[in-house]
C-alpha cells in the first residue's frame, strides 16, 4: 500500500557502500594511527546536518519531558468550561473538545511516540541482526527460509497484521511495538545478511576457525563486531520509519488506543475541526515532521561517519 | 532468462498461498460472522445455519482456507459483505480508480525526479543542490497523513475562504466530464507526487553522482564529446539501472492503493475499500484485495529483477 509502509521504506540511497571494518585498511595510517571510533566521532562532528539533527532531537525531547512540569494541567484532566480554546498564555497549544490542555497532551503523545519508536528500533534491530547474521553465515536452507519470511512480510499488508495481532497482544505500547517489529525487521536483516556474506569468506574467519573457534564464537566475536557500522545507520533510519508508521496507524485508529495518546491520534482527534482550527492539526503534525527530519539528518551523518572508506570530507 | 522467470514464479506461488492462508486464519480467528445470532439462537436457527453454510463455519478453521482456494480456482472470489457487490467487481472498479491516480502520479513524479537528480548531481554542493536536497529531506519527513491534511486544508479549504470560490474539490463525487475528473484528481495526485518525488530524487542523485565519477565518463569528455551527450546519453543510461528497480517497486506500491491519501481525499480507490473491509471484517473482500495487491507486488518485483538483468549485462540472472 503506497503510503503507509513503502514510502518510508524506500528512503534509501542506491547500492549503499556497506561500511565494513577491514583490519589493515584503516585510513590515517600515514599519519598518527587513530582508533576507528575517534575518527568516526571526528567525521560526525564535522557533519553539520548531523549535529543539527542531534541538537534538534535533544531539544524536542527536553520540551516533551521538561515542558509539562511547568504546566498546571494533567494529561487527562478535563475542564469543560475551557473547551476548544486557541493557544493562550494559560494553554500554550489550546484545549480540545473536553477541555484537556493540548500542550500537555502533545508532550505526552510525543513521549509515547518516541518510546514506541525506540522500542521498535531496538527490537527490530536485534531480531533483524540475528536472523540476517544466521542467514548469511549458514546459507543453504536456513537462508532460503529466512528470505521467504522476508518476502512474506512484503506481501501481507501491515494493517492486517496489526488488526489481527492487536486482538491478541493488546494495544499498549509493548504490544504495538512487537507488531511493528514483526513488520520492520526485514530491511536490517537484508543488510546484515549482505555484510556477513562478504565477511565470512575473509581470512580472519578462516584463521579463527583454524584456531578452533566454534560457530557461536565466530559469529559473536568476529562477525557481529564488523556489522556494527552498517547496523548503526539502519537503526536511525528504522527509528524514523517506526515513528512514521506508528503515527500513521494511530491516525487510522489501528495503533495507540485511548486513554493513551500519540502524535498520530492527536492529529486524528483534531482532523474533524481542521477547517475552523487548523493549528490543532498542524502542531502534532509538525512534531512528527521535526522528529523524523532530525532522525534522518542524524542517520545521514552516521552513514558518513561510520564508513571507514570515507575521508574526513563529506563523500 | 526463461528458466529464471519460471523458477521465480514457481517459488512465488507457494509464498502467495502461505500469505493468503495466514491472512485467512488470522482474520477468521478474530471475528465471528455469527456473533449477532447467538443471542436469539433458538428462534433464528435458520439464519444461523445459513450463515454457517455460507461461511463454511462447520469446517475446522485450519481447513477452511482450502475451501476458499478451491473457490478461487473456479474463478469465484465471493461476495463482499461490506459493499454488497461481488468481490471481483469491487476490485475491478476500485482498482481502476486507483490506477487513475497511480499511473499519472508515477509518470509525473518519475520524470520530475529524473530531472532533479540530473540537475543536483551535475551541480553538486551548489545552492540549487542544497535547496532540492533540503526539500527532499523535508518531503521525506512528512508522514502521508500530515501532508494530505495539509494540502487539503491549505488548497482545498483555506483558499476557498480566501478567494470566496472553491478552487478544488475533494473526492470523486461530481460529474463525468474530463474537466471535473481532473479537478477531483488534482489534490490527491499532488500529494502522491510529492511523496514519491522526495525518495526518488535522493536515490537518483546518488546514482547519477556515482556514474558521473566513473572513468568512462572522463574518457567521453576527454575525447571531446559535448556535455549534453555525455550526461544524457552516456551517464544517464547507467544511472537509470538502479532507478528502474525503484520505479517498478514504487509503481507497484501506488497501484496497490494508497490507504491514507485516498481516504483523506475520499477517492474511491482500493485503499478505502480495504479499510472498510478491515473494519467490518469482510473476509472475502480482504482476501480478494490481498490476493490482488500481493500479485501486483510479486509481479513488479519480478519485473524489477528482470529489467535489472536486461539493462545491465554484467548481472547474470541464474
Amino acid at each position: 500500500m503506497a503510503d503507509t509502509l513503502d514510502d518510508v521504506q524506500t528512503i534509501s540511497e542506491p547500492p549503499r557502500r556497506v561500511p565494513i571494518f577491514v583490519p589493515g585498511e584503516v585510513e590515517g595510517l600515514t599519519t598518527v594511527p587513530q582508533s576507528f571510533g575517534r575518527l568516526a566521532w571526528r567525521r560526525f562532528r564535522r557533519h553539520k546536518m548531523a549535529i543539527v539533527g542531534a541538537v534538534g532531537l535533544v531539544l524536542i525531547m527536553v520540551l516533551f519531558i521538561v515542558g509539562p512540569m511547568f504546566s498546571d494541567y494533567a494529561f487527562d484532566e478535563r475542564n469543560i468550561a475551557d473547551r476548544l480554546q486557541g493557544p493562550s498564555r494559560e494553554h500554550w497549544f489550546g484545549t480540545d473538545e473536553i477541555g484537556r490542555d493540548l500542550f500537555v497532551r502533545t508532550a505526552q503523545g510525543g513521549r509515547y511516540s518516541m518510546y514506541i519508536g525506540f522500542l521498535v528500533a531496538v527490537m527490530a534491530t536485534a531480531l533483524g541482526t540475528l536472523l540476517g547474521a544466521i542467514a548469511g553465515f549458514f546459507g543453504g536452507w536456513i537462508d532460503a527460509v529466512i528470505s521467504a519470511l522476508t518476502n512474506l512480510v512484503l506481501i501481507v499488508p501491515a494493517l492486517i497484521v496489526l488488526s489481527v495481532f492487536s486482538q491478541n497482544f493488546g494495544r499498549d505500547a509493548i504490544g504495538l511495538s512487537v507488531v511493528l517489529t514483526l513488520l520492520l525487521w526485514t530491511r536490517i536483516a537484508r543488510v546484515v545478511r549482505g555484510v556477513v556474506l562478504s565477511i565470512k569468506e575473509q581470512e580472519f574467519i578462516l584463521a579463527a576457525r583454524a584456531a578452533g573457534a566454534g560457530n557461536t564464537r565466530i559469529i559473536g566475536r568476529h562477525v557481529l563486531p564488523n556489522v556494527v557500522g552498517a547496523v548503526a545507520v539502519e537503526v536511525t533510519l528504522l527509528l524514523g520509519t517506526a515513528i512514521v508508521l506508528e503515527s500513521t496507524l494511530s491516525f487510522l485508529g489501528l495503533g495507540v488506543q485511548p486513554p493513551n495518546a500519540s502524535l498520530g491520534t492527536l492529529v486524528a482527534d483534531a482532523k474533524g475541526s481542521i477547517e475552523s482550527d487548523p493549528i490543532r492539526v498542524l502542531i502534532p503534525g509538525f512534531c512528527i515532521v521535526w522528529i523524523v527530519l532530525c532522525v534522518n539528518f542524524l542517520g545521514d551523518g552516521l552513514r558518513d561517519a561510520l564508513d571507514p572508506r570515507s575521508k574526513t570530507e563529506r563523500g | 532468462m526463461f528458466a529464471y522467470i519460471t523458477r521465480r514464479v514457481l517459488v512465488t506461488i507457494p509464498l502467495l498461498i502461505i500469505a493468503l492462508y495466514l491472512v485467512f486464519v488470522g482474520v477468521s480467528m478474530t471475528s465471528d460472522p455469527r456473533a449477532d445470532f447467538y443471542l436469539c439462537l433458538p428462534r433464528c436457527q435458520d439464519g444461523f445455519d445459513r450463515i454457517t453454510e455460507v461461511y463454511n463455519l462447520d469446517v475446522p478453521i485450519i481447513v477452511r482456507p482450502f475451501v476458499w482456494f478451491g473457490q478461487i480456482l473456479r474463478g469465484d472470489l465471493g461476495d463482499s459483505s461490506s459493499i454488497g457487490e461481488p468481490v471481483w467487481d469491487v476490485i475491478k472498479d476500485r482498482g481502476w480508480n486507483t490506477a487513475l491516480l497511480a499511473v499519472p502520479a508515477f509518470l509525473i513524479s518519475a520524470s520530475i525526479a529524473l530531472l532533479l537528480s540530473v540537475y543536483s548531481a551535475r551541480r553538486q554542493y551548489t545552492f540549487g543542490d542544497y535547496f532540492f536536497t533540503a526539500l527532499a529531506f523535508i518531503g521525506l519527513a512528512f508522514p502521508s497523513f500530515v501532508l494530505a491534511l495539509l494540502i487539503q486544508n491549505v488548497l482545498g479549504v483555506q483558499l476557498e475562504n480566501w478567494f470566496g470560490v472553491k478552487p478544488f474539490n475533494t473526492g470523486r463525487k461530481s460529474g463525468e466530464g474530463l474537466g471535473e475528473l481532473l479537478r477531483d484528481m488534482a489534490l490527491p495526485l499532488l500529494c502522491l507526487v510529492i511523496l514519491s518525488i522526495s525518495a526518488d530524487s535522493r536515490f537518483g542523485r546518488a546514482s547519477m553522482l556515482e556514474t558521473l565519477n566513473q572513468d568512462y565518463i572522463r574518457t567521453a569528455r576527454a575525447k571531446g564529446l559535448n556535455e549534453r551527450t555525455v550526461v544524457w546519453k552516456h551517464a544517464l543510461r547507467n544511472a537509470l539501472i538502479p532507478l528502474v528497480t525503484l520505479w517498478a517497486l514504487s509503481l507497484s506500491a501506488l497501484l496497490s492503493g494508497s490507504i491514507v491519501t485516498e481516504s483523506i481525499f475520499s477517492w474511491p480507490g482500493l485503499g478505502p475499500a480495504f479499510l472498510t473491509a478491515l473494519g467490518d471484517t469482510d473476509l472475502d473482500l480482504i482476501l480478494g484485495i490481498v490476493l490482488f495487491t500481493g500479485l501486483i507486488t510479486v509481479i513488479f518485483n519480478l519485473i524489477a529483477d528482470v529489467m535489472y538483468g536486461v539493462l545491465d549485462p554484467r548481472i547474470r540472472l541464474g
